[in-house]
């Protein structure tokens, strides 16, 4: 299988493609207007820095470079290239097709000739030691940015929990709520308090600290950094815990409630798994 | 009562120069972003299919009528370009306030927002307004080519230790992978720095290291003492430590990098 696809320059022909190739991995983001501004309308934008993988006629992957004007340091300024939106198909992720989109602009004769001495780009620090460090040479900036979050409503996991209740319903879990009865409250930093009632007719959200007179079984309490944290990470029981553990996350309730909640952590890897601003 | 020093308003066509002279003037003293133009800018802002008129606010001074402060907020709950004059805490949070206020009214479900480090006014009013740190992405950097970046180190980088150096050097880098010099060669003579790809003399000294060293030492993440401490970067012959670290150290970016949201993409 691998080796049959053909790494080429972007021609007018695939914009469509390209466009709906990227929509779609980045689904919902500005409401599929995402490319035309990023790139068609982008001063800086040079289609000679723009590439696709194609296999049998069909658009598999794409990578897209910018050349910006860069300030490096105090006076120094020059071009840099914006290491941009990379994509591959997800039926077709694991073949190296990334790996060679971003080797072929790297060697490109086209990039040469721009004379830019840098490259960077955005990622986060995941995917970056495990793909990009290896195969394009990048290391962490001198970067001094604060990143800074706050959520204003639960909007998304409300939706995620609309999603999941239809998911059980129709049996895509495999797994039932009949036996838990359990409701959790969220009093996360930077945060609207988010109330989680789960029983046998599944999953409520809301956003207040009590649901009519009843109380919630646990009070999970933390930073949002830590939250998301755990979230972001492969083994979120371990992460939990750990969290737990050293106090960065503060859980109160009784013994026996928590260990239903551990039990049924699943419903909430679930809930929070989706975007959740 | 904070607002009696000062007036806010949502952008008016013409203020885009008067704000992209604002924003340079601000981030001066950072490297690691695109120099604002008005081109740029308008790309960058005002065409962004998440951002509207209404959701960039300028603060003036009602004392001198001048631009303190700007603030860019998208739809999807990004504030793509946050800027205020240093000292100005109030100014900040005013800003911040009308960002919220703004996302809270269309239906936002977060804010993001990206501040430097050291500008106290930015990251004091998201502390007071309930902001919690993030960690979404980072900011990662390579290098096309080592030739054309030490030249223009040395271009603009202080020269005045380097001034009784005279060596020829080269830098082998070991895993340098086939889109980059695996040799970079250098004359220094009387704080002059000549640069040459590949290996184009006998070098007086010889330094052999791997890609992400160099690239960090030259970034500036990595010491040289420590590249060299650690046996990431080895010199021959090993008298030559000290004039290679002064060399290094002469080449190196020193400045901090701020990039705002926008930046991103």
């Amino acid at each position: 299988m691998k080796g049959k696809y053909l790494c080429r320059e972007l021609e007018e022909k695939d914009v469509e493609a390209v466009r709906n190739l990227l929509e779609s991995t980045f689904s919902g983001f500005l409401k599929g207007r995402y490319w035309d501004w990023k790139y068609k309308q982008n001063p800086h934008f040079d289609p000679s820095l723009a590439i696709v993988a194609e296999e049998n006629g069909e658009m598999i992957g794409c990578n897209h470079w910018l050349l910006r004007d860069f300030k490096i340091s105090g006076s120094l300024k020059d071009k840099a290239v914006l290491a941009a939106d990379i994509v591959v198909k997800p039926e077709y992720r694991g073949r190296g097709v990334g790996k060679d989109l971003m080797r072929f602009l790297r060697s490109s004769k086209v990039v040469k000739d721009k004379g830019a001495a840098i490259i960077y780009m955005f990622a986060d620090p995941d995917s970056a030691r495990h793909f990009h460090t290896p195969t394009g040479g990048y290391i962490p900036a001198p970067d001094k940015t604060v990143q800074y979050l706050k959520i204003l409503n639960w909007k998304k996991v409300k939706q995620t929990a609309d999603y999941l209740n239809d998911a059980i319903k129709s049996g895509e879990f495999n797994r039932k709520f009949s036996d838990v009865d359990l409701k959790v409250l969220f009093k996360i930093s930077s945060a609207p308090p988010l109330y989680v009632n789960i029983d046998g007719s599944g999953i409520k959200v809301d956003e207040k600290e009590t649901c009519g007179s009843t109380r919630a079984d646990i009070v999970i309490s933390g930073d949002l950094a830590i939250f998301e944290k755990i979230k972001m990470g492969k083994n979120r029981r371990r992460n939990l815990l750990k969290a737990l553990v050293i106090r960065k996350l503060r859980i109160g309730g009784r013994l026996m409630r928590f260990m239903d909640f551990y039990r049924n952590l699943w419903i909430f890897e679930e809930l929070f798994s989706r975007k959740m601003t | 009562m904070r607002l009696e020093k000062y007036e806010v308003r949502n952008f008016m066509k013409g203020d885009e120069e008067e704000i992209v002279k604002f924003s340079n003037a601000t981030y001066e003293r950072f490297g690691g972003y695109v120099p604002r133009t008005t081109e740029y800018w308008r790309w960058c802002c005002l065409k962004r299919p998440d951002v509207k008129e209404d959701g960039i606010f300028l603060i003036f001074s009602k004392e001198t009528g001048n631009l303190t402060g700007y603030i860019v907020v998208g739809s999807s709950g990004n504030i793509w370009e946050f800027c205020s004059k240093s000292g100005t805490e109030n100014v900040a949070k005013i800003l911040l306030e009308s960002a919220v206020k703004y996302l809270e009214e269309i239906g936002a479900s977060s804010v993001n927002v990206n501040v430097p480090y050291d500008d106290e006014a930015l990251n004091g009013a998201c502390k007071q307004l309930g902001f919690a740190k993030a960690n979404a992405h980072k900011m990662f950097v390579g290098v096309l080519s080592f030739k054309k970046l030490i030249s223009m180190l040395v271009a603009v980088g202080s020269m005045e230790s380097i001034r009784k150096i005279s060596e020829e050097i080269i830098i082998k880098v070991k895993d340098a992978p086939f889109w980059i010099e695996n040799a970079v060669s250098f004359e220094v003579h009387n704080g002059e720095v000549r640069v040459h790809d590949g290996l184009s003399f006998s070098p007086t000294i010889l330094v052999q290291t791997d890609l992400a060293t160099l690239t960090s030492v030259l970034f500036g993440t990595t010491s040289p003492h420590r590249a060299i401490l650690t046996r990431k970067v080895k010199v021959k012959p090993f008298w030559k430590i000290t004039t290679m670290i002064k060399l290094l150290l002469s080449m190196r970016v020193t400045y901090s990098w701020f990039w705002p949201l926008g930046d991103f993409g």
